[in-house]
């Protein structure tokens, strides 16, 4: 009886553990968009195009896979995620009403490419 | 009115104390150092930075001044600072700049560094103290510990019976191994899912070589000794599968191949060596998520596979990276797994503690706990308090450091332990320390470039320079001062051999106190870290504890300095106060003892100066 307890309690540490993990991981980004951030010699955002429908709530997931310091800013939303660190994910929505093309951009200073990381959201 | 003023500013200015100048310093920040690395100012001289980054956002924060500053490239920064502490103080990057971000560090230098001086003057103190004390004592030293603590002291904590009862009790240490399975789950995804981001902010990383590293040297190996053994989640599945059962005990024989180990390497040498090969790879395990999870599942893999190979506890005790320097610092520790009393042993048959029973299993580690004197190669699994029918095993807190006094048994002489296997797992573990200091706390870009492998050749260069020092140079030195030993005793009966082991036990207390003084320049600037890691270990923006939002914030770094030089100075006196007892277990007559100790008590002088330097100088 002990052992079938032990032997349960370390299956829930260990399996457990990773499959809750993983479950909600998949659970936490349907439906979302995940955007990785990379400096731009190392992939610059990835898309950067990001499509989406008009009048449609849309949830991104910035995931910075990056070693430095990245921001998150998209002037026409007035949307600015000024840290988002190392290894880090931050979630934002928004929801555009006209169609168009609408550059989101990095905030930190990244890399000597920073000023080139940029993406669009083309909005149909 | 307005002569007046100008006349009273003029008189001021000349009638203060110290004509403070200005000193104005272009600081120029470059992923992973600072350009000056060291800047010299006076003392209360007013320092003007202009901090320039020269690629990323960069930070600023000065310790022991806390003043915090970034800047980004294409903006000056104008930083001031009125130097009015004198010392030596670290400023490090205060913004995630990359994944060496932690290592960069520049030194201000606030001269006269008093600290320095003052400290350097205690170690020659100590020193010169313990030199007039032993020679104006006649004789032996005594059995008391700086003529106070009793060497024999015992405090048996299993005479209370809850703990003996839980010490038997076959959930403990299960339940904490079990608790830990969790915790290093948790490690190991965040280690995999970091993958090649920057480590400060990942919970694998930040509990491995922040929390679990310094808890390791600051507290459990000094007081315990491998009690992390007792806990350690690894080789669990490897005792799982030889002994069929996970909770309880077997009667069935063990499963697998229970091959023994080679005689040859039945020692510290393979653990030494390992470790040693482990720290190339150092400035990767550190930073990188992922590589700390390589690491991790590399090392429960192995532990997993040498049980199916080799019987028992092989793998803790002879492979296993970090079992062989808190094997030999468990004979410091202040605790120990004893027999109570050897007659009982004596007449009991067959040994339970060996071959277990059904309350237990015969020792996992392949001591002999019915006569084991030593804590080197006792994990602590606390399966000998299960097995022994007459409660005789007991779990003791003693003086810290009286296991280095302990007479080597035969078996340890048959395997090579307590020799050459030792001494050099004790220097190996001086310089890897030092090495990590360089590359970790200390300012010069070029060795973070050199550890990090930004060039081949660089990295090369490490390596060799790496393995010379700690296996040729800093072995050579002490061998000096062990070959000025013998020949200053006079003895003809010791040999060099003898004098360079028995001697080298002092690089247990020499290491202790500078991986201790090590840890707190980790555990200070960095432990912040470990707040928002627990409220968001899978960096997904979780607050389970409301500290997520934490910024990274030093603490006491104004007083760590002075924490350092404590912790190296007890580490000193210590080490003369068993120096001098091996002096008189190897020489054993006054004239010789008393000459011989000299050579050793300057080359720990030497050894101790030269790390106040490292850490404040």
């Amino acid at each position: 009886m002990r052992e079938i307890v032990a032997v349960i309690l370390v299956l829930i540490s260990t399996f457990g553990v990773v499959g809750g993990v993983a479950a909600y991981k998949s659970a936490g980004e349907s439906g979302v968009i995940v955007v990785n951030a990379q400096a731009p010699e190392l992939g610059n955002w990835s898309p950067d195009v990001i499509e989406i429908n008009k009048g449609e709530e849309v949830t991104l997931y910035i995931r910075n896979r990056d070693v430095v310091t990245h921001g998150f800013l998209l002037p026409s939303q007035d949307i600015l995620k000024r840290e988002i660190k190392a290894g880090q994910v931050t979630e934002i929505s928004f929801t555009f009403d006209e169609a168009g093309d609408y550059p989101f951009y990095c905030s930190a200073w990244c890399s000597d490419y920073h000023m080139q990381m940029r993406g669009v959201i083309r909005v149909r | 009115m307005k002569k007046l003023c100008a006349l009273t500013v003029l008189l001021a200015i000349c009638l203060s104390p110290s004509f403070a100048k200005e000193v104005r310093i272009d600081l120029k920040a470059k992923r992973f150092s600072y350009t000056p690395n060291v800047i010299r100012v006076q003392k209360d001289d007013v320092l003007v930075l202009n901090l320039i980054s020269e690629d990323v956002t960069h930070g600023f924060y000065l310790d022991g001044y806390d003043i915090v500053a970034s800047t980004h490239p294409g903006e000056n920064r104008q930083i001031v600072i009125r130097a009015d502490r004198a010392g030596r103080f670290n400023f490090r990057c205060s913004l995630t700049c990359g994944d060496f971000h932690p290592y960069m560090i520049g030194y201000l230098k606030v001269v006269p560094n008093t600290t320095f001086y003052a400290s350097l003057g205690l170690v020659a103190l100590i020193v010169a103290v313990s030199f007039v004390l032993t020679f104006l004592k006649k004789g032996a030293p005594s059995g008391k510990l700086f003529g106070f603590i009793p060497m024999s002291f015992r405090f048996e904590l299993t005479k209370f019976k809850p703990i003996r009862a839980l010490f038997k009790n076959r959930w403990f240490p299960l339940i904490i191994l079990i608790v830990n399975l969790f915790i290093f789950a948790i490690i190991l995804i965040a280690g995999f899912t970091g993958e090649y981001s920057s480590g400060n902010y990942n919970f694998g990383i930040m509990f491995v070589w922040i929390l679990w590293w310094v808890l390791l040297m600051l507290v459990l190996v000094p007081g315990f000794g491998r009690v992390w053994c007792m806990v350690c989640p690894f080789p669990m599945f490897g005792d799982w599968f030889q002994r069929r059962r996970l909770f309880g005990v077997s009667p069935k024989k063990p499963r697998g191949m229970r091959k023994r180990w080679p005689k040859e390497l039945r020692n510290m040498w393979p653990l030494t060596i390992l470790f040693f090969v482990t720290t190339f790879f150092s400035a990767f395990f550190t930073v990188k998520p992922l590589a700390t999870f390589i690491l991790l599942a590399a090392i429960i893999l192995i532990a997993t596979v040498l049980a199916f190979i080799y019987e028992k506890r092989t793998f803790c005790l002879y492979v296993c990276p970090v079992s062989g320097f808190q094997g030999l610092y468990a004979n410091f520790a202040a605790s120990e797994v004893r027999v109570k009393d050897p007659e009982i042993c004596k007449k009991h048959t067959p040994k339970t503690c060996v071959i277990g029973n059904e309350n237990g299993y015969g020792c996992p580690w392949l001591e002999q706990p019915y006569d084991m004197n030593r804590n080197t190669y006792c994990g602590m699994c606390l399966e000998c308090f299960k097995t022994c029918p007459h409660d005789n095993m007991a779990f003791n807190v003693r003086p810290p450091g009286v296991g280095l006094l302990e007479e080597p048994k035969k078996m340890a002489a048959s395997f090579g332990r307590q020799g050459m296997d030792e001494a050099f797992k004790g220097m190996s573990m001086v310089g890897i320390m030092i090495v990590f200091f360089l590359t970790m706390q200390g300012p010069i870009g070029l060795f973070k470039d050199m550890v990090k492998a930004t060039t081949l050749g660089g990295y090369f260069t490490f390596l060799a320079g790496h393995l010379l020092f700690t296996f040729l140079v800093l072995p050579v030195v002490y061998l000096l001062f062990a070959f000025l030993s013998k020949l200053m005793s006079g003895s003809e009966k010791t040999s060099l051999k003898e004098v360079f082991i028995q001697f080298s036990a002092l690089f247990v207390p020499i290491g202790l106190a500078i991986w201790a003084a090590f840890s707190v320049g980790i555990i200070l600037p960095n432990g912040s870290y470990l707040l928002h890691v627990i409220s968001d270990p899978f960096a997904w923006g979780w607050n389970l504890f409301g500290t997520a939002h934490v910024p990274w914030t030093p603490v006491l770094t104004g007083v760590m300095p002075y924490i350092q030089v404590l912790v190296l100075l007890a580490g000193l006196i210590t080490t003369l106060e068993y120096g001098y007892r091996m002096a008189w277990r190897l020489y054993g007559q006054e004239v010789a003892v008393k000459r011989g100790w000299v050579p050793i008590a300057v080359f720990l002088l030497g050894i101790y100066s030269v790390f106040v330097w490292l850490f404040v100088g």
